[in-house]
């Protein structure tokens, strides 16, 4: 595999880097209010970064997986806003894939379009509150009635839940294995009997909503059952390959970014004193910073990748994910360490990273969760 | 002799998600049985890409062609799979 990038590629990289510093400006305030930013989310659409994969017919920009996550990877190296990059995250990397992969040709070339663009927005609902850390293990169900399903049951930590457009969602249509009895559907945001909770006050990723999603008898068309009657698993871990490998593309932007600010910050002149990098102590944790980056990057790159060849990448992206988040949480310390007080200052960026960094250790499955899924692939 | 690829499938299966114990019939559903779960799933498509040399992509996924023996190893011959 070659990671060099073609200039076509490197430019799409600094485009989306420069738009990223542009709708991520006013972030501190934001962050303070928990304020989700629709201008940004709207940015992001008309440069095409909402639909990067999704054929051009359909409203996309037709790159491969690898060719997007270098794209966000850029997004991410200039935005600041964690929350908006896991709002745009969970609709691309975890919505989109299973439609992709589970939808007619009428409903691709129905919803595709304005979930690429944008204009409508996805949140995929799956966890609940019971099922530890099975996912697979419902209590949602859909139960035929004539020519539609009936919902009901409760969805929790939903990503962009609050405010979707559309909110695909997986539940149980038979006995037996989970593997065969799950289905996914498409559920209109203004569904009579869904309940939108509001987003969950939380300690960091604050400019996302995120809250629970209650459906109360919904009634939803067959034909807005995404793929076969059954195929909600094999559709549920599409979305969770390409969401481990995409969402963590904001963690490496955001490590590169510590990683340059807290360089610049040890080199700076302190008076009567030596600047910090004289200090091995400091500048060894930067250089363990750069390794992390570094190989958190070659896994993401290397998943994205296999993906891209067709390639099953499920260990992949697992360990990319355990890296990534792991490797992000670190370097926020670090760069906490490096800045030391200064860091700990609401507007320094630094504790809204640390903050940020540490619901990566939890979002689309914890770091235990990654470790169990790829020891369980290991046979152990 | 050669093994088949049936007979490739049956000994992963067997040892890896039955501890080498037991008997498999190549037309039940292991699902059903209790044999695959999805991480067992997702660990046995990836040992069809790299034993039998065989992309596997989610989009051509649907349980009705891996849930039991017989109906992979008819996918996988569809797809050149080779010994």
């Amino acid at each position: 595999m070659d990671f060099s990038w073609s200039a076509e590629a490197r430019q799409r990289h600094r485009a989306a880097r420069d738009l990223g510093r542009r709708i991520s400006a006013d972030i501190d305030a934001r962050d303070r209010a928990a304020v989700f930013s629709i201008d940004a989310w709207d940015a992001l659409g008309e440069a095409g970064l909402l639909g990067c994969f999704v054929p051009l017919e359909l409203g996309g920009q037709g790159l491969s997986l690898l060719d997007t996550v270098y794209v966000h990877e850029g997004l991410a190296r200039g935005c600041d806003d964690g929350g908006l990059l896991l709002g745009a995250h969970a609709h691309m990397f975890g919505c989109l894939p299973p439609l992709l992969a589970g939808c007619s040709d009428d409903q691709k070339a129905r919803w595709l379009p304005r979930l690429a663009s944008g204009d409508d927005i996805c949140a995929l609902a799956m966890s609940e509150a019971g099922a530890g850390s099975d996912a697979f293990s419902l209590s949602t169900a859909a139960t035929q009635d004539g020519d539609h399903y009936v919902i009901q049951g409760e969805k929790v930590w939903t990503t962009n839940g609050p405010r979707a457009d559309w909110i695909l969602v997986f539940a149980r249509t038979g006995d037996g294995s989970a593997m065969q009895a799950l289905s996914a559907f498409m559920v209109p945001g203004d569904a009579q009997g869904l309940v939108r909770h509001p987003d969950v006050p939380r300690l960091g990723l604050r400019t996302c909503d995120v809250g629970p999603v209650s459906f109360d008898g919904v009634r939803v068309p067959v034909g807005d059952r995404v793929g076969a009657e059954g195929a909600g698993a094999q559709l549920f871990l599409t979305a969770m390959e390409w969401e481990r490998i995409g969402i963590m593309t904001a963690a490496l932007g955001s490590m590169d970014r510590l990683l340059t600010d807290s360089v610049r910050h040890v080199r700076k002149p302190r008076g009567d004193r030596a600047p910090l990098k004289s200090h091995q102590a400091v500048t060894h944790r930067l250089a363990d910073l750069r390794r992390d980056l570094e190989a958190s990057r070659l896994l993401l790159y290397q998943a994205a990748w296999k993906v891209t060849d067709g390639r099953r990448a499920a260990v992949d992206a697992a360990l990319s994910k355990l890296t990534s988040s792991e490797a992000h949480f670190t370097a926020a310390l670090t760069a906490l360490r490096s800045f030391g007080a200064a860091g700990l200052v609401e507007g320094s960026g630094v504790e809204r990273a640390l903050r940020d960094a540490t619901c990566g250790l939890i979002y689309s499955g914890t770091s235990d969760i990654q470790r169990s899924l790829v020891a369980r692939m290991m046979g152990a | 002799m050669t093994e088949s690829i049936q007979d490739i499938i049956t000994e992963f299966i067997l040892e890896e998600f039955m501890d080498g114990e037991g008997e498999l019939d190549p037309d039940e559903d292991l699902f059903e049985e209790g044999i695959l779960d999805s991480m067992s799933f997702m660990r046995l498509l990836e040992f069809f890409e790299v034993r039998f040399d065989v992309r596997v992509p989610m989009a051509d996924i649907t349980m009705d062609r891996f849930n039991t023996i017989y109906r992979a190893v008819a996918h996988l011959r569809s797809q050149g799979a080779t010994v």
